[in-house]
C-alpha cells in the first residue's frame, strides 16, 4: 500500500485522538481490590499489600502481603487485628519459599489433557461406592464445608491428621466441657500456669495470639508478673519459658497431674475424679519429682487468681494427661475457656461418624477398593506404617510441593500456595467473631495449580451436594453486593480493631488498614456432634529403667516445613543443629556410656533401628532417646537442595514407632523398650555452634 | 575512624529477655526482608550460617534443675563501635542518626571488623549468594544483594527507617513513635522487641528502658562500646514454688497497694494530633541503661511500676 505524506499525517494524527480519547476513559475495573491501593494506581517499585489471611499450617494469621511488580516479598501481619494482633509468625512469613519453591508440582498426573480434576475425582469416587476417605490436615471455611458436603454426598469418611490432634483435643473437651471446642490459651488473662508435657506455645491453633498473650502473661505494667512451671520428659520452647521445669519419668506425665489434681481437691476443690487419685508420696515415686514439690504446686494452683493447666498428647497416657489438664482448669476456674478455630461457612452439619479416629482410618484405608483423596499431608512420611496402604489404595494426592506421598499416587493434582489463592477461615471465640478473607497476593507461577477451594467446590458439586457456585471467588461474594464485597477484600475480611498495645502509632509498612464494614457470614461447627473421649483410668507407667523413644518436635513440625530453607537454616530451639538430624539422649547416660556428641550410635526399638550422630542434652530425661521429626525424608525435593535435610537414606523417626493406637484409638507417639549403643565412627553435625558458643556463656550481667 | 555519641538521632532497641519464646519469627522476617542468603547445609557445617539476628539459647544449671533463656542478638548499634575503627577503607561507618552503617562497595573483605566485634554480629559472605529461579522472585528490591567477599550486619532495617523519614518529610513532619519498625519488631508477637528512638525521652522504647531500669542491662558493657541495644533481664523465678510466704493474692493485693495507678500501661492513644519522634532535645536526654550487678531478687512476684 502507498502511503503519502498527507495520508501518513493523517493515520498519525487519529491514532493520537483515538489513543488520548481512550486514556481519557474509565478506568478498567479490576477484579481484585488491593487493601490500600487500586492496582491502576501502581508505581514500579512501590509496593502494594495485599490484606489476605495465611491459613497455611495453623498459622491463623490475619497478614498483608507486601508485593512488588507482582512479586510477593514480605508477610506482615495486618495492624490492629483482634485475633492474631497485628503479628505474623514464621509459618506465614516461610510461605514465600513454598510460593516461590524451584520443586513446586508444575503438571498433573493421572488426568488426560483438559479434564477436570474435580470431575474425574467425583466419578473414582462414586466408584469407590462409600470407601472414600478424605486425609486432611485441617477442615475450615468454606473449602471445609464443601469437603464436608462432598464426603456426605458419597458416604465417605474424614480423616484429620493434624500434628496438634484437635479432633482428639476437640473429643476430650466435649468430656470435661461439653463444647467440642478447642482450648484458647488466654495467658493475658492468667497469673499462674501448669504445662505438663505439652508445647502450646509454639503448636497450637492460633500461634500469633498465643505469643502475645505470653507476653502479656510475662511482663505487663501494673500487674503480677505470671509465672509458670512445667513437667515433660524432653524440655521443649514452652518448657524453657517455664520459671521452673521438671523433668519426669516417662510416660508419668499423667501421673504427676493426678498428684497435683489430688493435693489441689484436698483443698476443698471438687470436681477430681475418683480414678485419678494418687497420693503426693506415689505421684513422687512413679513420676521422680519431689513430693515437696508437687504439694506446694497443687497449693500455688489453689493460691492463683486465675490458674491454668494445659497438659499435651506427650507419650501413651497423653489422653489421660489432657483430660486431667482441663479438669484441674476446670475445677480451679469452673470452666476451661475455648474457643472454634475451624467454623466452617455454610450451612449444614456433620454427625459425629463422619470423622475417624486414627486407627478407624487406617482399617478404612486398609480395606478392599478404598479411595483416598489426600490434602497436602505428606501421609507416607507422617505415618510411614501406612505406606503399604496407601499405596495399593486408589489414590487422589493434592499437593504443591513433592513429598513421600506424592510419587504413589494415582492421580496427582498441583495445588496453589495460600497467596495465590481464595479461600477463608472464621473463628468462633469468647472475644468475638473473626472472618479472614484469603486473596491472590500474586498470580500464580505454575499455570497448572488448581485452586483449593474451586476444587473442593466443584467436587462436592459433582458428588451431588448442593452447591450453587463453584468459582471460589464468587462463592466467596455469596449475594453481598459489590460495596461490601470489596470491602471485604480491602480489609481482608471482617474483623474488630484493637488499639495497638505497645506503639502510639501504627507503623508505616504495613500502612493502616481501611474501616471495617460488612457481617461475618453464617457459619457451623464440624465437630460438634462428636462424641466425647472419658478417661476413666491411669496408664501404667514404664518399668523405671525402660527407655523410651520419642520423636522430638521441631520447627519443622511434621515435616511439612523440611522445603523451607530458611526454616533449615535455624537451629532448634534446644540444640545448635541446622540442615540435620541428631539422636539426642541425656549428658549422664552419654557419659556413662561413653558417647560424645558427634559420635555414631543405633537407637533401636522393637519396630526398627537408626544409626545417627549423638547429641548429649541437658534438656532429655535419662530414660529418653529422641530424634527430631520433620527430616530425613526419602524423596530428594530439589537436586540444589539435597542437603536440606530431604536425605536420600531416610533418619524419619516415625520408623521406629509400631502405628500401634491407644484404646481410645490415637496413635501413641512413642516406642518403649528403646535401646541406645554406640557405634564406630562419628559424623559431623552441622550445628551452629561456631557462633554461639563463641560467646561467653554468661553474656548478660548477673 | 571514633564514633561519634552526640549525634542529633539515636535509634535503639530493647530487648525483653523475659518474654522471648524462642519462636524465631524475627530471624525469619529479618531474612525476608534484607535478602540474607541461605547458605545451605555444607557451609552451615563450617560456621559459615548468615544471620543478621539470630536467638542464642544461654543454658544455666545442671541437669535436672536446668534453664534457658533466649537472648537474640543482633548488631547492636554501638555508640563507640569496635569494628569501625578497624576498617582500613572505612566500609564500617557511623551514620548521624546512631546507626553503624556497612557500605558494602566500599568492603575489601578483611574480616577484622568482624574480628573486633565482640558480638559476632558480622557476617561474611564466603561464596556469592544464589537464589535458584524462582526464588528471586521473593528478594527485596530495597535491600542490595551481598556479593562473595563482602561484610553484612543488621542495620536495623534501614530501608524502612530512610523510608519512613522521607514519607514522613514529604508531609512536612517528623516520624511519629512506632512508625517505622524493622522486620524483627514487627514480627515479634510477644512484644519483647521495641524499636524508636533513644534519644527521645517521649518515645516508646525509652519509656521502656525507664520503666524497666532494674531489668536493664548491656551486653559486653565492660566494652565499653555503647551499645544502642538494651536487654531487659529475665524475671526467672526458679523456685518458683518455694515462693514468698505471701500467696498469690495476697501478693497482688500488695502489689496493687505499691503500684501507682499512673504507673500502668498508657493508653495507647491514636491521637489527631500526634506526638513526633526526636522533636524532644536530643542526646542530653538518652535515657541511661543501668548495668546492674546484683542479681535481681527472683523469689517475690516481680512488680513492674
Amino acid at each position: 500500500m502507498d502511503v503519502n505524506r498527507r495520508d501518513f499525517l493523517k493515520i498519525g494524527l487519529m491514532t493520537a485522538a483515538a489513543t488520548t480519547f481512550s486514556a481519557c476513559g474509565r478506568p478498567v475495573e479490576h477484579g481484585i481490590v488491593s487493601q490500600y491501593q487500586m492496582p491502576e494506581y501502581t508505581v514500579l517499585g512501590r509496593p502494594i499489600y495485599w490484606a489476605t489471611t495465611c491459613t497455611d499450617l495453623r498459622a491463623d494469621c490475619a497478614v498483608s502481603v507486601k508485593a512488588v511488580e507482582n512479586r510477593a516479598i514480605q508477610v506482615v501481619g495486618l495492624p490492629g487485628h483482634f485475633f492474631s494482633k497485628g503479628f505474623a509468625n514464621k509459618e506465614a512469613i516461610s510461605g514465600l519459599q513454598v510460593l516461590y519453591h524451584p520443586a513446586r508440582i508444575k503438571a498433573s498426573v493421572g488426568l488426560s489433557e483438559g479434564e477436570s480434576a474435580a470431575a474425574a475425582v467425583a466419578v473414582d469416587a462414586k466408584k469407590a461406592a462409600g470407601k472414600t476417605l478424605f486425609v486432611v490436615d485441617r477442615l475450615h471455611g468454606t473449602s471445609g464445608h464443601a469437603i464436608v458436603q462432598a464426603a456426605q454426598a458419597v458416604n465417605g469418611k474424614i480423616w484429620v491428621c493434624d500434628s496438634e490432634q484437635s479432633v482428639r483435643e476437640r473429643r476430650i473437651l466435649k468430656a470435661v466441657t461439653g463444647r467440642a471446642e478447642l482450648p484458647l490459651h488466654d495467658l493475658e488473662k492468667r497469673d499462674f500456669v501448669l504445662s505438663v508435657g505439652s508445647n502450646f506455645i509454639a503448636e497450637n491453633y492460633a500461634r500469633s495470639r498465643t505469643e502475645w498473650a505470653y507476653g502479656k502473661f510475662r511482663q505487663t505494667p501494673g500487674r503480677l508478673r505470671g509465672r509458670m512451671a512445667s513437667a515433660s520428659v524432653r524440655m521443649n520452647p514452652t518448657d524453657v519459658c517455664a520459671d521452673r521445669w521438671f523433668p519426669v519419668n516417662p510416660g508419668t506425665e499423667a501421673t504427676f497431674l493426678a498428684a497435683v489434681g489430688t493435693v489441689v481437691a484436698s483443698k476443698g476443690k471438687g470436681g477430681w475424679p475418683g480414678w485419678a487419685k494418687v497420693t503426693v508420696e506415689d505421684g513422687a515415686a512413679l513420676t521422680g519429682v519431689e513430693a515437696e514439690a508437687i504439694t506446694k504446686l497443687g497449693e500455688r494452683l489453689v493460691e492463683a487468681d486465675s490458674p491454668l493447666v494445659v497438659g499435651g498428647f506427650q507419650g501413651a497416657n497423653g489422653d489421660a494427661t489432657v483430660f486431667l489438664a482441663h479438669t484441674l482448669t476446670k475445677m480451679l476456674n469452673g470452666d476451661v475457656v475455648t474457643f472454634d478455630p475451624d467454623t466452617l461457612v455454610g450451612s449444614g452439619s456433620a454427625s459425629g461418624d463422619l470423622f475417624l479416629s486414627d486407627k478407624d482410618a487406617a482399617t478404612a484405608l486398609a480395606g478392599a477398593g478404598a479411595m483416598v483423596i489426600v490434602h497436602d499431608v505428606d501421609v507416607v512420611y507422617r505415618f510411614p506404617w501406612l505406606a503399604d496402604s496407601f499405596k495399593k489404595a486408589k489414590s487422589v494426592v493434592l499437593a504443591s510441593l513433592p513429598s513421600e506421598t506424592t510419587p504413589d499416587a494415582k492421580r496427582l493434582i498441583p495445588l496453589k500456595t495460600w497467596m495465590e489463592d481464595w479461600g477463608d477461615l472464621r473463628v468462633t471465640s469468647p472475644d468475638g467473631e473473626w472472618y479472614g478473607l484469603a486473596q491472590p497476593s500474586v498470580r500464580s507461577w505454575v499455570d497448572s495449580a488448581v485452586s483449593s477451594l474451586g476444587f473442593y467446590l466443584e467436587l462436592a458439586k459433582e458428588a451431588g451436594a448442593s452447591i450453587s457456585e463453584v468459582s471460589p471467588r464468587l462463592a466467596l461474594q455469596g449475594s453481598r453486593d459489590k460495596k461490601a464485597w470489596e470491602s471485604m477484600l480491602v480489609r481482608g475480611g471482617v474483623w474488630k480493631e484493637e488499639s495497638d498495645s505497645i506503639y502510639p502509632h501504627r507503623a508505616s509498612d504495613p500502612p493502616p488498614p481501611t474501616p471495617n464494614s460488612g457481617s461475618v457470614p453464617s457459619g457451623y461447627s464440624a465437630y460438634s456432634s462428636l462424641s466425647p473421649l472419658n478417661v476413666t483410668s491411669l496408664p501404667t507407667p514404664a518399668a523405671k529403667s525402660e527407655m523410651v523413644f520419642i520423636p522430638l518436635s521441631t520447627h519443622l513440625a511434621d515435616g511439612a516445613m523440611a522445603s523451607r530453607p530458611w526454616m533449615q537454616e535455624l537451629p532448634d530451639a534446644m540444640t545448635t543443629v541446622v540442615w540435620d538430624s541428631w539422636v539426642e539422649i541425656n549428658e549422664e547416660f552419654a557419659k556413662a556410656n561413653g558417647i560424645e556428641r558427634h559420635d555414631l550410635v543405633e537407637v533401636s526399638t522393637p519396630k526398627g533401628k537408626i544409626v545417627g550422630s549423638a547429641y548429649p542434652s541437658l534438656f532429655i530425661h535419662k530414660n529418653a532417646v529422641g530424634i527430631p521429626t520433620g527430616r530425613g525424608q526419602k524423596q530428594p525435593i530439589l537436586k540444589e537442595f539435597i542437603e536440606i535435610g530431604w536425605e536420600s537414606d531416610g533418619s524419619n523417626p516415625k520408623d521406629l514407632l509400631d502405628g500401634m493406637t491407644g484404646s481410645s484409638g490415637y496413635y501413641q507417639m512413642v516406642a518403649g523398650g528403646a535401646t541406645v549403643s554406640k557405634k564406630e565412627g562419628s559424623k559431623l553435625l552441622a550445628t551452629f555452634d561456631k557462633r554461639v558458643y563463641n560467646l561467653p556463656r554468661h553474656i548478660l550481667p548477673e | 575512624m571514633s564514633a561519634s555519641p552526640t549525634t542529633q538521632d539515636q535509634w535503639g532497641m530493647t530487648v525483653d529477655v523475659d518474654k522471648c519464646t524462642g519462636c524465631k519469627s524475627c530471624v525469619i522476617a529479618c531474612h525476608a526482608e534484607n535478602n540474607v542468603a541461605v547458605v545451605g547445609a555444607e557451609q552451615a557445617a563450617m560456621g559459615r550460617l548468615v544471620h543478621w539476628l539470630r536467638i542464642e539459647p544461654i543454658h544455666h544449671g545442671e541437669y535436672p534443675h536446668v534453664h534457658v533463656d533466649f537472648i537474640p542478638m543482633l548488631c547492636q548499634q554501638c555508640g563507640a563501635a569496635p569494628c569501625e575503627s578497624v576498617c582500613p577503607v572505612f566500609a564500617s561507618v557511623h551514620t548521624h542518626d546512631g546507626l553503624n552503617g556497612q557500605i558494602y562497595n566500599r568492603c575489601i573483605g578483611t574480616r577484622v571488623c568482624a574480628n573486633n566485634c565482640p558480638y559476632h554480629v558480622r557476617m561474611f559472605n564466603f561464596f556469592p549468594p544464589t537464589w535458584p529461579e524462582p526464588m528471586n522472585r521473593m528478594l527485596n528490591p530495597d535491600v542490595s544483594v551481598r556479593s562473595e567477599g563482602v561484610m553484612e550486619k543488621c542495620t536495623f532495617c534501614v530501608q524502612r527507617i530512610r523510608r519512613g523519614t522521607l514519607d514522613a518529610k514529604v508531609e512536612g513532619r517528623l516520624p511519629l513513635d512506632g512508625e517505622i519498625r524493622p522486620a524483627c519488631v514487627q514480627s515479634c508477637a510477644s512484644e519483647a522487641l521495641v524499636f524508636g528512638l533513644l534519644s527521645d525521652p517521649e518515645s516508646t522504647v525509652s519509656k521502656t528502658v525507664e520503666r524497666n531500669k532494674a531489668r536493664s542491662a548491656l551486653i559486653h558493657a565492660e566494652h565499653d562500646t555503647r551499645p544502642n541495644v538494651v536487654y531487659l533481664k529475665p524475671e526467672r523465678s526458679p523456685d518458683v514454688l518455694e515462693g514468698p510466704d505471701l500467696g498469690l493474692k495476697d501478693a497482688r493485693a500488695k502489689e496493687a497497694q505499691t503500684v501507682p495507678e499512673a504507673s500502668a500501661t498508657p493508653e495507647p492513644t491514636t491521637s489527631a494530633s500526634p506526638t513526633p519522634m526526636g522533636s524532644a532535645s536530643p542526646a542530653a536526654s538518652t535515657p541511661t541503661p543501668v548495668v546492674v550487678s546484683t542479681p535481681v531478687p527472683t523469689p517475690q512476684p516481680a512488680v513492674t511500676p
